[in-house]
């Protein structure tokens, strides 16, 4: 019993960095914008929300640090990371109306690059490692709720032992769910993404829309990269750390079936999957298969989801295709 | 025209990735009276912080050390070289390059290395950490590692000695005793250094014992992040780690465990779980190396160091959470290694599914992992790096239980 406690503990810090970078490629697709390069985004996410924490560390000095104002800083610069990567990418896909995959796939490539400079470049210059002190660690791994609540045997520890990241992405899923189904808002921008033409005759401002869906989404995926880089990498910049988790988002988009209430349940399983391999061992079963199993999970659901034919669960029916005005 | 504007973002793109993050080359001015050109063909790059950061280290120690004596060397280095083909390719540059000497440091690159090596007869060609070239028909094809068992082994005293604290203070039973270890594979280089770290904890603390989890990568931060909580949350006290990132240190702190590491001081990213690390230095090889090619002479083909010859050395003790004596205690092993009186492999100290050790063969001659010549096992003790200088302990001794396995 303890050790599935700590299994869905454990799921829960590797699902919070997906939640973030799943909720923000989902807002980005119901504009009907697939993003591909969420891992560039995360990754530099990633970098930047530790570059800006450590800056900030550096330049007020350890013993005037404070925990709360590093945090917020460094979810503004990770935020401002992925904002700035997605107008690049909204820019080629929305103004210029270029392939989706290709510009995904370049920003990826792209994002790893300027994310893997940064760190290096703060390395070098540091000439060691760069790491924020204890104190800044631990305020990043703040529980935020008191121990009388943690300490309640078994839902204490699944529930309230959690830092504040976790909490905020359950709110932000929460959130984005009433924005879509409850606010004109985000039907509107749901309309942008299921057809287009209706919703400019309807005279919505399309690329308005596909701007800021695709810039804000990018900078809620960024955060993701920064939760990752505070909490699982312990707040030291990591060589090669990352690999993979934003390739994982956008498996776990069309797991949660656009929906960003499944998002909570899907990054929790999809961490849980991804960490069993460590801690529920089936003799005879290798790693490897342990590994895979949220790609073939994500399989299984497409095919399931494409076989029921059900209308309300389908991407958004203009998803990865651009918008020409002219060719109604 | 926007066409190729869009054709322009995405080309720019694609040159920065290059730039940013694609094999790199660097090459050190040429300087003045005898200068020798050498290549050292890197896995990854200083950025790692551990394994080609250490070589690079030994790099920059070596080139100080022989510009005392006059010798200049001027490096090709390259990072970020693939075990595949690229190896090859970057083996084939820097011999074109002019190096007469080039280090490949990492296990895979081997394979490729010999494919070159015997177009180019007057270069010499090393490949750290393996074991083919030492004995194969090429004059010009080297092997060396060093006694890093020995390292694992005062790392694990000092663990050691910190869980005897724990059991003092009551914070933990004496069965509950219990190390992490974060392998990368279930090769014999991991097997022998976590079964050296373990046996030197238990040289102090009889009831430890020891769960060892593979992550099947040699640098996969998550993985081994993840890795070292879970041993935490099973009950491991210590974790230490054969494997690149920082992530185990880190992540023992974050749960309250203790930490010490391999190929280097890792105090600085986890100051309040980090009790020492381990590491190769390389400069002695390269230096020894790189003097007998100037001299006109060659080293043997397989070189392995240890302890004595100050190849394997230890980072600074972290004395703000270490027990208190250990200090003492781990200069006391470390001249007790260097000077033959403490074996490591003492067969005497661990047993085998309840058996002692009688009985085990170091090398392999026919390709298969399997070793199948020389017995290993004489004089009370099992010989490590003994006929290879790569590592070739591969039993599983009672009182380590691997959690998985991964080739």
């Amino acid at each position: 019993m303890s050790s599935l406690i700590a299994l869905l503990v454990a799921s829960v810090t590797f699902g919070t960095v997906l939640m973030y970078g799943t909720l923000g490629e989902i807002l980005t697709e119901k504009s009907g914008n697939l993003n591909l390069g969420v891992e560039g985004i995360m990754y530099m996410g990633g970098a930047f929300g530790l570059a800006g924490a450590f800056t900030y560390e550096k330049a007020v000095g350890v013993a005037a640090s404070n925990g709360f104002v590093a945090i917020v800083i460094a979810v503004v610069a990770a935020f401002a990371a992925g904002a700035i990567a997605s107008l690049i990418y909204g820019f080629i896909t929305i103004t210029l109306r270029a392939n989706q995959n290709v510009t995904g796939l370049a920003l990826t490539i792209f994002g790893t690059g300027v994310g893997q400079f940064t760190g290096e470049f703060m390395r070098v210059r540091e000439g060691g490692y760069v790491a924020l002190s204890n104190h800044l660690k631990g305020a990043f791994t703040f529980q935020i709720f008191p121990s009388f609540l943690r300490d309640i045997p078994v839902i204490g520890r699944i529930l309230f032992s959690h830092n504040a990241f976790f909490y905020i992405a359950i709110a932000l899923a929460v959130a984005m769910h009433f924005f879509f189904q409850k606010t004109k808002t985000g039907m509107y921008l749901r309309s942008v993404g299921e057809s287009p033409s209706t919703a400019d005759a309807a005279g919505i401002n399309i690329t308005k829309y596909k701007y800021l869906a695709t810039i804000i989404g990018g900078g809620i995926s960024a955060i993701g990269g920064m939760v990752y880089i505070t909490t699982t990498a312990g707040c030291v910049w990591n060589h090669e750390g990352l690999s993979g988790v934003g390739w994982l988002a956008v498996a776990l988009v069309i797991f949660c079936m656009w929906r960003p209430l499944n998002a909570i349940w899907g990054s929790i399983l999809f961490g849980a999957l991804m960490i069993m391999y460590l801690r529920v061992r089936v003799a005879f079963i290798p790693t490897e298969i342990y590994k895979i199993l949220p790609y073939i999970v994500t399989v299984v659901v497409l095919v399931f989801s494409s076989m029921r034919n059900n209308k309300e669960k389908q991407p958004p029916a203009s998803l990865g295709v651009n918008y020409f005005r002219e060719e109604r | 025209m926007k066409r190729f504007t869009v054709m322009l973002v995405i080309m720019l793109m694609t040159v920065g990735m290059v730039f940013a993050q694609g094999s790199k080359e660097t090459a050190s001015a040429p300087a003045s009276g005898s200068t020798i050109k050498v290549g050292l063909l890197c896995i990854g790059d200083e950025n790692d912080q551990g394994y080609s950061y250490n070589f690079i280290q030994g790099q920059k120690e070596a080139t100080a050390k022989l510009a005392a004596e006059g010798i200049n060397v001027e490096w090709v280095t390259k990072y970020n070289i693939g075990e595949d083909s690229t190896c090859r390719d970057a083996n084939i540059e820097a011999a074109e390059e002019g190096c007469k000497i080039i280090f490949n440091n990492s296990y895979g690159f081997e394979p490729f290395m010999l494919e070159v090596a015997k177009d180019y007869p007057d270069v010499d060609f090393v490949a750290c950490t393996n074991c083919v070239s030492a004995f194969d028909d090429l004059p010009n094809t080297f092997n060396a590692f060093a006694n890093i068992y020995e390292g694992r082994y005062v790392a694990g005293v000092a663990a050691g000695m910190k869980i005897n604290q724990l059991i003092e203070q009551g914070k933990i039973k004496p069965e509950g005793a219990v190390i992490g270890y974060v392998g990368a594979y279930s090769f014999a280089e991991v097997v022998s250094g976590f079964t050296a770290y373990y046996l030197g904890a238990k040289s102090v603390c009889p009831s430890v014992t020891m769960k060892v989890t593979f992550v099947g990568s040699w640098s996969d931060a998550t993985a081994e992040a993840d890795a070292a909580k879970a041993l935490a949350d099973q009950g491991c006290v210590i974790i230490s780690q054969h494997s690149d990132n920082t992530t185990p240190a880190t992540a023992a702190q974050a749960a309250g465990v203790f930490h010490t590491g391999y190929n280097a001081d890792m105090t600085g990213v986890a100051p309040a779980a980090s009790i020492i690390s381990t590491r190769i230095d390389w400069s002695v090889y390269f230096t020894e190396f790189i003097k007998a090619y100037v001299a006109g002479e060659k080293l043997g083909q397989d070189w392995c160091k240890g302890m004595d010859d100050n190849a394997v050395i230890m980072t600074k003790l972290n004395t703000a959470i270490a027990a208190p004596g250990t200090e003492a205690k781990i200069n006391q092993v470390m001249a007790d290694i260097a000077a033959g009186k403490i074996q490591v492999f003492d067969t005497s100290t661990f047993t085998v599914k309840g058996k002692v050790l009688t009985h085990a063969f170091a090398r392999d001659t026919n390709g298969d992992f399997a070793a199948d010549t020389d017995e290993a096992v004489f004089d009370g003790a099992f010989h490590e790096s003994y006929f290879q200088s790569a590592p070739y302990f591969a039993e599983q001794i009672d009182g380590i239980t691997w959690l998985n396995a991964a080739y």
